[in-house]
């Protein structure tokens, strides 16, 4: 199996974001995914900058994939995007209409963002030629099982570890936060580099908000489910990228498939950079805020005696 | 042509009222999770589809079925059949939403009239123009995502028909990527359709007439006995932000989508239907916003403007309780 860093789903500065993908050259993720998933007024990278860091991954052995946004509304932002489709890279596809956009489907990754919830829907996108599906978030272990079997050509993802993306709006919840309209946020987002996290009523952590996006505040982590996906035929595994300790995070995943780090070992190690608490429940059919311990899993499965 | 006015029912006597107050179509749904209106008690049997169909059709009006829930494998068949049955039945359009079921409808039905549920957050041109290659999608649906500039460009770029929405529970996320009430309960608006499903929700009274609202054992909100409560959806709950300090609806005021103040706007924006949310809701309602909208669109016909007294603009907005209009970002993000 391998591992793929997601796009940052914040807004970074642009100094930070170059020295993190410089460090991340240097970690064994397989894959990098680039680019602005979540609004297009964060254009601090332009196609320019976006093709040097890619070149700079390229040249240290990544694979490079271009991450599109989720929610479009404008012929601009549908230009813009057209505009890296010609880059020589992967295309994460993020909103269906960006699938007109890339006239070469082999080189299509399907995002996260993509309704795809049953397996002929997996099979009229493997059927267009696209090279790689990443499986929403709250698909359960049957789901995930089905649409994986149902397309074996096709590269299987999931995300494995990090913030989960909940919901884009037309509304910044940001600049809402702040009491400004999302014409006139002055891109204030770029001032919560791991964004605003909500708390219930009750202190229970629940949402983040990013901007025009909703994330979770927990972290999902996929560590204990690594055997089962692989015996589906996933084959990479996604870390969100973190403001800090993502290089930390990436190698406690790698030591674990290398087999140098126990799975419990490795969940000790992952919780301390959750500290809000992790979650695997849309995985096992429950809440997603849930975490279902892998041992208590194996109980209810096991046939009563 | 005059601008449709496309109304919700959940169920025969709001059919009627409906049809028989000015709609020009209606919209409704099987019973069971095939649609996005899955509330125990209601929704239609077959028998009252068809009686639904005839009725409206005698009067010269259209009927719409929705199935556009996403189906996980084992639920396909079923939506599958709700498709054979609406066309069956002799239903004007299935509005459907999810990728194999659109397969399903171009395959199976491709003399037939899909239109693409608002599920598929179809909110560009490049969107629209996939569903209509592969699915021939004849109409789109589109997401509350839109300010009327954007939804101006749009026409200007398809010809396929543009429903949008006039009246209602306003969702403030694109629909079909608004996973809030799945990530709190488990059971996905797209995939069991029912958001916040009443199943999950619990009262906690607390002390003289205080309460609080659980959703799946989550805190959504907490209400002085003073204090009108709305629908507990997730977006509509009241939340710390850890990040400024403050405790509010950091998602969406409990709001409700009027547009009736802007009707000519959105007529001139080039719409062909304007939809009113609210299948769940009783017969009077169903009679009162379609006769409030079809005096405000035949008036504005015939005169330019949309003559609508202000007790009826406060009317129609009391049958929002708890929940202020708003124009949701027509006018402006």
């Amino acid at each position: 199996m391998k591992i793929t860093l997601g796009p940052i789903p914040f807004l970074w500065e642009k100094e930070r974001i170059l020295s993190f993908y410089k460090e991340v050259s240097a970690t064994p993720v397989s894959t990098v995914y680039l680019g602005e998933v979540v609004c297009s007024k964060r254009s601090v990278l332009g196609r320019d900058t976006i093709e040097a860091i890619a070149r700079m991954l390229s040249d240290a052995g990544k694979e490079v994939v271009v991450s599109t946004l989720g929610l479009i509304t404008h012929r601009d932002e549908l230009n813009f995007i057209e505009s890296l489709c010609s880059l020589p890279l992967n295309i994460e596809v993020n909103n269906i209409g960006v699938l007109n956009l890339c006239p070469d489907k082999s080189r299509v990754i399907c995002g996260p963002h993509l309704a795809i919830y049953n397996a002929p829907a997996a099979k009229f996108l493997a059927g267009l030629g696209i090279r790689r599906i990443v499986f929403m978030p709250e698909l359960s272990q049957q789901a995930i099982e089905s649409l994986s079997l149902s397309v074996p050509s096709v590269e299987k993802e999931i995300i494995a570890f990090g913030n989960l993306p909940l919901a884009f709006s037309w509304r910044c919840y940001t600049a809402r936060a702040l009491n400004l309209s999302k014409t006139n946020c002055a891109i204030v987002c770029n001032k919560y580099p791991s964004g605003m996290p909500l708390d219930t009523m009750e202190g229970m952590p629940l949402f983040n908000i990013n901007g025009t996006q909703l994330m979770s505040e927990k972290k999902v982590c996929m560590i204990e489910q690594i055997n089962i996906l692989r015996s589906f035929g996933i084959g990479h595994l996604r870390i969100i990228p973190q403001e800090h300790h993502t290089s930390e995070i990436v190698a406690i995943f790698n030591k674990t498939l290398t087999g140098d780090l126990s799975v419990p070992t490795a969940l000790e190690a992952l919780k301390k950079f959750a500290p809000a608490g992790i979650s695997n429940g849309w995985f096992h059919g429950r809440a997603g805020w849930e975490y279902v311990e892998e041992a208590s899993v194996k109980i209810s499965a096991a046939p009563a005696s | 042509m005059k601008v449709e006015i496309c109304a919700p029912a959940g169920n025969l006597p709001s059919l009627r009222a409906a049809v028989d107050n000015g709609a020009d179509a209606v919209y409704m749904g099987f019973s069971g999770d095939t649609n996005l209106r899955n509330f125990p008690a209601l929704n239609f049997t077959e028998d009252e589809v068809s009686t639904a169909i005839h009725y409206a059709h005698s009067k010269g009006k259209k009927v719409f079925i929705t199935v556009n829930s996403y189906p996980q494998e084992k639920e396909l068949p079923l939506a599958c059949e709700a498709v054979d049955k609406a066309y069956s039945l002799g239903a004007d359009a299935v509005i459907a939403s999810d990728i194999a079921i659109l397969s399903y409808i171009h395959e199976r039905y491709p003399e037939k009239r899909v239109h693409l549920s608002v599920q598929a957050s179809a909110s560009n041109a490049e969107a629209i123009k996939f569903y209509c290659r592969h699915f021939g999608i004849k109409r789109v649906v589109l997401p509350r995502v839109l300010a009327l500039d954007e939804i101006r460009a749009l026409r200007a770029e398809t010809d396929v028909e543009i429903e949008v929405f006039a009246l209602g529970l306003l969702c403030i996320n694109a629909e079909g990527q608004c996973f809030l009430s799945s990530y709190i309960t488990s059971e996905s608006i797209n995939t069991y359709g029912a958001c916040s499903h009443p199943k999950f929700i619990d009262f906690v009274e607390g002390d003289e007439g205080a309460f609080k609202i659980f959703s799946n054992g989550v805190l959504l909100n907490q209400y002085s006995p003073t204090e009108e409560a709305a629908y507990p959806t997730p977006c509509k709950g009241r939340y710390h932000n850890k990040a400024t300090g403050q405790l509010h609806h950091a998602i969406q005021d409990p709001e409700s989508l009027n547009v009736l103040g802007i009707l000519p706007e959105i007529i001139q924006a080039g719409v062909d239907s304007i939809k009113i949310e609210g299948r769940q809701r009783s017969r009077t309602y169903v009679e009162q916003v379609v006769r409030a909208f079809r005096e405000a669109v035949d008036s504005y016909y015939e005169t330019g403007n949309c003559r609508v007294s202000a007790e009826q603009g406060q009317h129609l907005d009391s049958l929002f309780e708890g929940l202020a209009p708003t124009y949701g970002c027509y006018k402006g993000k």
